[in-house]
């Protein structure tokens, strides 16, 4: 089985049936590497702005998962400022069965929930458990500065 | 969520093809019933740290490998029981349980041998491809134990094909059952027992049973050190692909695709494969002399190979199995030439094996990770001691178990002899 033929697969069925609030393909004409955008969720503090996402699948592919790292810098516990993503479904916890369009929509829920007690960055899940209102706040400043 | 037609029921959830293809292999895992193509949902589980289903993350007990004619009908092919994993692992029993293992894997050795030195039925019978099915089936209804998972192993490997008058030995995974493709860094080969496996394959079984031995590259069926396997052309007449195709293989072809060898090493190759289709088969037609002659009319070099690198190019992993096959094949000559093998006696030459292998296990076990002794092997110098001193001391008595013969002497002779020849690395 070919990991070009299942990408192609989940190309196209992205192309007939879009996931809300994303959006992704390849970037030029390597299949390989896609580019995503992510659409910050409403009830979120990244609401409005519009996040870049840097898709590579490796060759194994879905045995492996994609990376996919943010291009867009962000304010949130589980992304760092290299972009990288602690998300248990691009680790330990991927399935093949699992598509990019359903990574997408994951992500999308990590940024309306976050999950702090496995932070990527430490500093930032402190304030998000001790003072919500100001990590909101610096949250949605950044946005309005890298995202909009 | 939208209900796209990947998640529908007939797409493979992994690689999202069909997967009701006709006479495509499923592997249904039971108790979830959640269907994969069955070499995709085997690359999976070399991949995963368990043998979990890709949909629910169920733990599988068992999966059931079913093939779909072109009617829609399924046919059970086999099933993989995940829970020997489980069995194997309990680490208390783990000692034991690899002793218990080799002497299964011994007396299932000894019983192929046997059957291949004196052309048994059995393997003349097995000429047609995926013969040994029936056998699986059983086996996969009741077991749930290690000597199962040995059984399966050894039904599955014994797959020959007859060309002509002769049998050639088929380039068929051990654990799978699929043929194997030309990729030599996909698939290794077992110099030692002439089996070949797929690396993915491998990797599964180790995950499913637990990696008892520390180490990746061991044959499981003889527990040998695993080479390169090397496929070439075979001339391959019409009427032979015919009842090929008919046999419902898929992807033969692959079987003789040409890998990407320099002269030398090809001829080299060939001449190990004829060398190999000899020693395929029966032994009793024929003498060390034709065995040799043939080599010699074909190579100038190969005269002292010994069968226990045919087949491989990783013959420096042989060296120490060299000499005890040459000293095997020695002993086999002798003992033939003063007597006439029994022609009947199918089920006391086992026997004869089984009691003379109980001897050397008895006294090798005494070296056996054990720091009494002051010297302790690891379990795989103790298959290969195990192995050469039984091999040695049944030729030394005539294929007969001799009661008046000291055999624990002898063993532990033998055993010592053998301890003495290791190099100091060699001891665990």
């Amino acid at each position: 089985m070919s990991s070009s033929k299942r990408i192609t697969k989940e190309l196209s069925d992205m192309g007939r049936d879009p996931p809300t609030s994303c959006s992704a393909g390849p970037v030029g004409d390597d299949l390989y590497h896609w580019q995503a955008s992510i659409m910050g969720p409403p009830d979120s503090p990244y609401a409005g702005g519009v996040f870049f996402l840097s898709i590579h699948f490796p060759t194994d592919y879905p045995f492996k998962p994609p990376k996919i790292s943010f291009t867009t810098k962000i304010y949130h516990p589980n992304i760092n400022a290299n972009g990288n993503i602690c998300l248990d479904i691009l680790k330990d916890q991927w399935s093949p069965a699992l598509t990019l369009s359903k990574v997408l929509l994951s992500i999308c829920s990590l940024l309306t929930d976050a999950n702090p007690d496995d932070p990527l960055v430490p500093e930032i899940a402190h304030i998000y458990k001790t003072d919500r209102p100001k990590y909101e706040a610096t949250a949605r400043e950044w946005t309005k500065k890298y995202a909009v | 969520m939208k209900s796209s037609a990947l998640e529908g029921d007939n797409i493979c959830p992994i690689c999202f093809d069909d997967l009701n293809d006709t006479d495509i292999l499923q592997g249904k895992l039971k108790p979830c019933n959640h269907k994969y193509h069955y070499d995709c949902i085997r690359r999976w589980h070399g991949y995963s740290d368990n043998s979990d289903c890709p949909l629910c993350r169920c733990q599988p007990k068992t999966m059931i490998v079913l093939s779909r004619n072109h009617n829609g009908v399924e046919t059970i092919d086999h099933t993989i029981n995940f829970e020997i994993g489980v069995l194997a692992n309990l680490s208390a029993r783990m000692a034991d349980l690899i002793l218990q293992q080799e002497i299964a894997q011994e007396v299932a050795r000894s019983e192929r041998e046997t059957r291949e030195m004196y052309g048994s039925e059995d393997v003349r019978n097995s000429s047609t491809l995926y013969a040994v099915r029936d056998e699986e089936e059983e086996g996969s209804l009741s077991g749930s134990d290690a000597s199962y998972y040995h059984s399966q192993i050894e039904s599955r490997s014994r797959l020959f094909y007859a060309n002509e008058n002769r049998e050639i030995e088929w380039w068929i995974c051990g654990l799978c059952n699929v043929d194997i493709h030309g990729i030599p860094s996909e698939s290794v080969h077992c110099a030692d027992c002439n089996r070949s496996y797929h690396r993915s394959c491998l990797t599964s079984l180790i995950i499913e049973v637990g990696n008892t031995s520390g180490h990746e590259e061991e044959c499981p069926a003889c527990g040998s050190y695993l080479g390169e396997l090397v496929i070439d052309d075979l001339d391959i007449s019409s009427s032979t692909k015919d009842r090929l195709d008919h046999s419902g293989i898929q992807g033969i072809d692959g079987v003789f695709t040409r890998t990407s060898l320099s002269s030398s090493e090809g001829d080299q190759f060939e001449n190990s494969l004829l060398t190999n289709i000899n020693s395929f088969t029966p032994q009793y037609e024929n003498t060390e002399e034709s065995t040799d002659s043939l080599v010699g009319e074909n190579s100038n070099q190969n005269v002292d190979t010994s069968p226990c690198c045919l087949g491989s190019r990783d013959r420096v992993a042989c060296t120490r199995l060299t000499e005890a096959t040459h000293l095997e094949k020695k002993y086999q000559t002798t003992s033939r030439g003063t007597t006439t093998p029994p022609e009947n006696d199918f089920e006391s030459l086992i026997e004869t094996k089984t009691k003379i292998q109980e001897h050397v296990r008895k006294e090798l076990k005494k070296y056996y990770r054990n720091e009494t002794t002051g010297i302790s092997i690891s379990k795989e110098t103790f298959t290969d001691i195990n192995r050469v001193v039984s091999r040695r001391l049944y030729a030394l008595s005539d294929f007969r178990y001799i009661s008046d013969m000291d055999y624990d002497k002898l063993a532990r002779e033998n055993i010592v002899l053998e301890i003495k020849s290791l190099e100091g690395p060699a001891l665990g």
